[in-house]
């Protein structure tokens, strides 16, 4: 039995996993304003909402919930993925499990800065809204995603031989996590 | 005697055609009381604020204006015999125009009013202004209801555009003026929906004009469309010249995620009989007040100091009260604003032009369009991410061993390996390697 050692310690990783959820939160004080703000219209218990929106705690709790789901979201799907795939891959991507979930969650915590900054500047510009929440979302995380790869690749901290495998993995995670988001929105416009 | 009967002739005949004249001529019989109009009785030469009286008077008489409801068809009576009083209508009978609508809440089909009436163009034009303002209010609605007037929301826009209409009532336009009040506007501006899908020509609308919720909040607003427009300017500068305090919406105005038929979200300045317009492409003003500047509420309220009234019980006019100066002065600032922009010598030719050359932003908002780029930015990252892949692929050369431990026994490895087809395959002449079987959790 062999396994493929970690080459980047769990401290990073940890730290990773606390980017992404940090990040997250920063990208849903916009998305989550946004759901807050549309409650009001939804229901006629003006009295409650009122009292919702206006509270800073309900709010600052709502952002921290979202991004800790979302960030443990982000992570399973990328154990998962990976589980998937692992026994091959653990043969020649040369990366181990614990190093491509923390490769993931910073691309991850790089794409929330950058979408959660697309969003802030849509509050500025409303026409850009509509872009802002769908198509620039998931090009915004794509260009991260296969730009960290590019960097990494180019740095040489993926093995030439494993770099497909990983790449396709990595854009496995990314298609899971749009999926998952897509699913879940969807959900959420039913309910 | 001959003498006598031709006097009692005469005098029965005389009665006769005083009966069918009199009320021609205005000339009370004696058996009928002068029924005292409703104009007199506001005084509105001496009153400070033309505008509040007739809120006052129109609440006072309607508290209750219940979509879909008797009391609801009793304020658009009075909404209409105030307007022929003003002389915008022969008849009060010949405002009112009645329409059905499917009422949210229950799924039934209701009756309700829009009160709409038409002073003609100076000369001949098919050119239209209009002004708007819903009159129902949610006293009793979905059975509980707010039990309250509806002082701000709208009564405030009702008073507004009643003054207006009266300020106008004489002044020679050069287009056709329409005065209209909806009905039906809190269960999803039914009213104005039904005007406006069955406007003969929109595109001879030069404005329409929405006054809603014109006073209750700290500033007096004017919203006109998502990007700067020349009949934005012509009001604002208007407002301007007249020393009148109106606000434009922020540039970082609050939106929150409820489209319109054109547009996928909305705001504040969107909510309101003005939308439908906007959705007709007709150029639009909407006078509303609120606080469009605080920062520290994600849905927004109307005043720093006072807390929301809009839609709460506490839409009185009893509450509308407590502030009536500033409350007054914003209804007067929308009147003077409204009548002197419309008498602006330059106004038709502005509000042609703001139309044709209105910013089309369609192409950003459009349902279509947004599909056709959102699978256009699809396509792209998905081809570039295919391109990506090859392009590794082919550099990738031979492969190199995984790193391993120390201990693990020596392996071949694929070089060329692809997940999706070698996943299955169990090589048989290949060792067995298999995942550590830890979990990724446990350094956590």
């Amino acid at each position: 039995m062999i396994f493929v050692e970690d080459k980047i310690s769990g401290r990073w990783r940890a730290l990773a996993f606390i980017a992404l959820w940090l990040t997250y939160s920063f990208k849903n004080a916009f998305a989550t304003g946004m759901a807050l703000r549309m409650m009001p219209y939804i229901t006629s218990g003006l009295a409650f909402n009122v009292a919702l929106a206006d509270s800073p705690v309900l709010i600052g709790f709502s952002y921290v919930l979202s991004g800790l789901i979302w960030a443990a979201i982000s992570y399973f799907i990328s154990v998962f993925i990976f589980s998937f795939f692992s026994r091959r891959l653990s043969q020649v991507a040369a990366i181990s499990r614990n190093d491509f979930i923390t490769i993931v969650c910073f691309s991850t915590s790089i794409a929330n800065l950058i979408a959660g900054g697309v969003l802030w500047f849509s509050f500025l510009n409303p026409l850009l809204f509509a872009l802002a929440t769908s198509v620039l979302n998931i090009a915004v995380y794509a260009a991260v995603y296969v730009g960290t790869f590019l960097w990494l690749y180019k740095k040489e901290h993926i093995p030439a031989a494993g770099a497909p495998s990983l790449y396709l993995l990595l854009s496995a995670v990314f298609w899971g996590y749009h999926l998952a988001n897509f699913l879940m929105n969807t959900a959420g416009g039913l309910i | 005697m001959k003498k006598f009967t031709v006097l009692v002739v005469l005098a029965l005949s005389l009665i006769l055609l005083l009966s069918v004249i009199a009320p021609e001529l205005g000339i009370a019989l004696a058996d009928e009381a002068p029924q005292e109009l409703i104009l007199d009785a506001l005084n509105l030469d001496t009153a400070d604020s033309a505008a509040y009286a007739f809120m006052a008077y129109f609440l006072e008489e309607h508290a209750d204006r219940t979509p879909g409801t008797a009391e609801e068809a009793a304020a658009a009576t009075t909404l209409a015999e105030i307007l022929t009083e003003m002389g915008y209508a022969d008849k009060a009978s010949d405002c009112v125009k009645p329409f059905k609508f499917t009422n949210p809440l229950d799924g039934e089909i209701a009756d309700s009013n829009n009160v709409v009436a038409v002073k003609p163009a100076a000369s001949a034009s098919e050119l239209t202004v209009i002004l708007g303002a819903h009159y129902d209010n949610r006293y009793a609605l979905g059975g509980s209801g707010l039990n309250a007037e509806g002082a701000v929301d709208n009564g405030s826009g009702v008073g507004t555009l009643l003054a207006a209409s009266y300020a106008l009532k004489d002044v020679s336009l050069p287009f056709e003026l329409v005065i209209a009040f909806f009905g039906a506007e809190q269960l999803g501006y039914f009213g104005s929906r039904n005007y406006a899908d069955n406007l003969k020509n929109p595109e001879n609308v030069l404005l329409y004009v929405d006054f809603n919720m014109v006073a209750g909040g700290d500033y007096l607003y004017l919203y006109c469309d998502e990007v700067d427009t020349l009949h934005q300017d012509l009001i604002y500068k208007t407002a301007q010249s007249l020393g009148a305090e109106l606000r434009l919406p922020p540039k970082n105005r609050q939106i929150y995620s409820v489209a319109s038929d054109r547009l996928p979200y909305g705001h504040v300045g969107l909510n309101s009989d003005v939308s439908t317009f906007l959705d007709y492409g007709i150029n639009s003003a909407h006078f509303f007040s609120y606080n469009w500047e605080l920062k520290n509420s994600l849905y927004g309220r109307e005043s720093a100091e006072r807390n929301n009234v809009v839609g709460t019980s506490s839409d009185t006019l009893e509450r509308f009260n407590k502030n009536l100066d500033q409350n007054k002065a914003k209804m007067n600032a929308a009147v003077q604003i409204t009548v002197s922009a419309l008498q602006k010598s330059d106004f038709v030719e502005v509000m042609q032009r703001s139309r044709t050359e209105k910013y089309d932003y369609s192409v950003l908002t459009g349902r279509n369009n947004l599909i056709i780029i959102t699978a256009a930015v699809l396509a792209a990252v998905i081809g570039i991410m295919t391109a990506v892949y090859f392009v590794i692929k082919k550099k990738s050369g031979p492969a190199v061993a995984a790193t391993r431990r120390l201990d693990a026994p020596e392996i071949s490895v694929t070089p060329s390996f692809d997940p999706f087809t070698d996943f299955s395959e169990k090589g048989g002449g290949e060792p067995d390697i298999s995942d550590d079987g830890g979990s990724p959790f446990e350094d956590f």
